[in-house]
């Protein structure tokens, strides 16, 4: 199931809420959270019954570690070692279950025939990573294994972030359903899903229409097709997820609970740094914590040199690439992005700040060319798509873009391009819409009409899944 | 060994120490950070320099921050309340 289904907002999404307040105000907060709880693995099991019990067996698993390392009865050294074990085990689940058939295939392997990856297992199994590391540094007390489960399975988020971390969420659990401020967090929370909505079904579903037509025919594109093709991909992908995070925190408000922010307009960054502060934040708060800086203190006491930190930041995102897939694409696109931020840190050096419009421009369209190498089937696709940005035979045509898209679709998907490409750069952030809403006539008719028009995108059957679902 | 006069340095202390930390790490010589100062409203306070800072930090404090402290640290008055109940601790 997914978030953006006829099935999950107009059936399943429903009932959930309306049994969470209906528990919360006649039973109590916990039958509420049990059916959540129950809710959340009914979901799961919808997108991925065979890999339930994996989901249920990692969150037994860093239940019963985290238990162990907030007892007294182990001395530090002891709980060093329960820990690597922890997160060794973790780690080993992700890499066998995501990567057996691209290190098979680096050894000259074939395939492992109907080898399926886990649906969220790179989230569940960042969250639980957190999870480990706050428990061994005492900064959480052991959670109940019931509010672990509803942590590990919780529905808005399983299947692709944003990435929780146990303390933050555990301590919301007593407000499930809660009546203080229930009708300005259900007027938020439906206002942001259908912001997610419209971003998903119309502004991504639109821009994919052309990037999917470009990628078919990346060998014949001409110059402006494959600039076409590739901000289409780049507007795309922006959309799809940010519209899922809209989405997944909405439907998380919803019932009370509060998730993290993921996007902060990140194309309308001056430098990459600034960019990873607002793409994707929960898991650039993952990299930055757990990744980098346990990379920049294995470098010694000595003081941080920028040369250490462009060292840190090329394998931190390195890795970060690896973990969205087992691709090399992914890993050189990671290694781009740290490439990107390492080149930020030492043009900071020279003290020659570049005018705001100016850094944005080259900011993007450095991220553009990121996007590329993210979106292509295999890193010579990216080269040729990357080779046509600045040469081909033809210069000016996109017939081979717009000539795959029926005419009917053009004139459907024309308008939300427009917009899509003005409201990345300009006018208010979802969360910004969301935080000053007030409940009057216009907002609702304006929610109204971004939900009609998005189900009649979905139902015109121009949709896909999110493009996150797959990591 | 911190001597006990030591764990009880009162807040102020803590900001005086950490104002050359912030004017050598972000290469500022006139910058004063007050409690309120964050990444949001200091010129170059990126990725790099809070991770710069939060090593000179410790250095300068003789502590440790745990990973997921780091996280929590979203502005100066942050820093100093850390600093403080980890001195004091």
């Amino acid at each position: 199931m997914s978030l953006v289904s006829v099935v999950f907002l107009f059936g399943f999404l429903p009932i959930v809420v309306i049994g969470t307040h209906l528990l919360r105000d006649f039973v109590s907060a916990k039958a509420a959270q049990a059916w959540i709880l129950g809710a959340s693995l009914v979901f799961y099991a919808g997108g991925s019954v065979r890999f339930l019990p994996l989901l249920l067996a990692s969150a037994a698993f860093n239940w019963g570690v985290g238990r162990a390392l907030s007892s007294p009865r182990y001395a530090q050294p002891t709980r060093k070692r329960i820990m690597i074990f922890g997160l060794t085990v973790d780690v080993l689940v992700l890499c066998v279950a995501k990567y057996t058939n691209f290190i098979v295939g680096i050894f000259g392997g074939g395939r492992v025939a109907h080898w399926a990856f886990p649906l969220g297992i790179s989230f569940f199994t960042i969250a639980q990573v957190m999870y480990l590391v706050d428990a061994y540094e005492r900064l959480i007390p052991a959670s109940s294994a019931f509010d672990h489960f509803t942590f590990a399975s919780f529905f808005p988020n399983v299947t692709a972030g944003p990435l929780e971390r146990v303390k933050h969420f555990v301590g919301q659990l007593n407000d499930i359903g809660g009546q203080d401020g229930r009708d300005e967090r259900l007027a938020r929370g439906i206002a942001l899903m259908a912001i997610g909505l419209f971003k998903k079904a119309v502004i991504a579903d639109s821009f994919a229409r052309v990037a999917d037509a470009g990628y078919a025919n990346v060998a014949t594109l001409s110059i402006a097709g494959a600039w076409l093709t590739s901000l289409a991909y780049t507007f795309q992908l922006y959309f799809d997820f940010s519209g899922y995070s809209d989405l997944a925190i909405g439907a998380a408000r919803l019932l009370g609970i509060r998730l993290v922010n993921n996007f902060n307009a990140p194309y309308r960054s001056r430098t990459m740094s600034e960019y990873w502060q607002r793409w994707h934040i929960s898991l650039s708060n993952f990299i930055t914590t757990y990744l980098y800086t346990p990379i920049i203190r294995s470098m010694g006491r000595g003081r941080v040199t920028v040369h250490k930190a462009c060292v840190a930041s090329l394998l931190a995102m390195t890795i970060a690439g690896f973990w969205h897939g087992p691709a090399w694409t992914f890993v050189l696109w990671g290694t781009l992005q740290g490439a990107g931020i390492a080149a930020y840190q030492y043009w900071k050096r020279l003290k020659r700040p570049m005018p705001d419009v100016a850094a944005t421009i080259v900011t993007f369209l450095f991220i553009n060319l990121t996007m590329v190498v993210f979106r292509s089937p295999s890193v010579p696709t990216a080269l040729t798509l990357a080779g046509r940005l600045v040469y081909a035979p033809e210069v000016l045509g996109v017939g081979t873009v717009l000539n795959a898209i029926p005419s009917a679709a053009i004139r459907l998907i024309a308008l939300p391009i427009a917009f899509g490409g003005v409201v990345a750069f300009a006018g208010p952030t979802s969360s910004e819409l969301v935080e000053g809403f007030q409940l009057r006539r216009r907002a609702a008719a304006g929610i109204a009409v971004a939900v009609a028009v998005s189900v009649a995108f979905i139902v015109a059957g121009t949709g896909s899944d999110f493009v996150y679902r797959a990591f | 060994m911190r001597t006990e006069e030591e764990g009880r340095r009162p807040v102020p202390d803590i900001l005086d120490r950490l104002q050359p930390l912030f004017r050598d790490v972000l290469d500022n010589p006139s910058l004063t950070v007050t409690r309120a100062s964050s990444g949001l409203n200091v010129p170059g306070w990126d990725s790099l320099a809070h991770i710069t800072l939060v090593a000179e930090t410790e250095r300068e404090f003789g502590i440790r921050f745990a990973l997921g402290e780091l996280e929590t640290l979203k502005n100066v008055g942050d820093m100093v309340d850390l600093i403080e109940r980890k001195i004091s601790a």
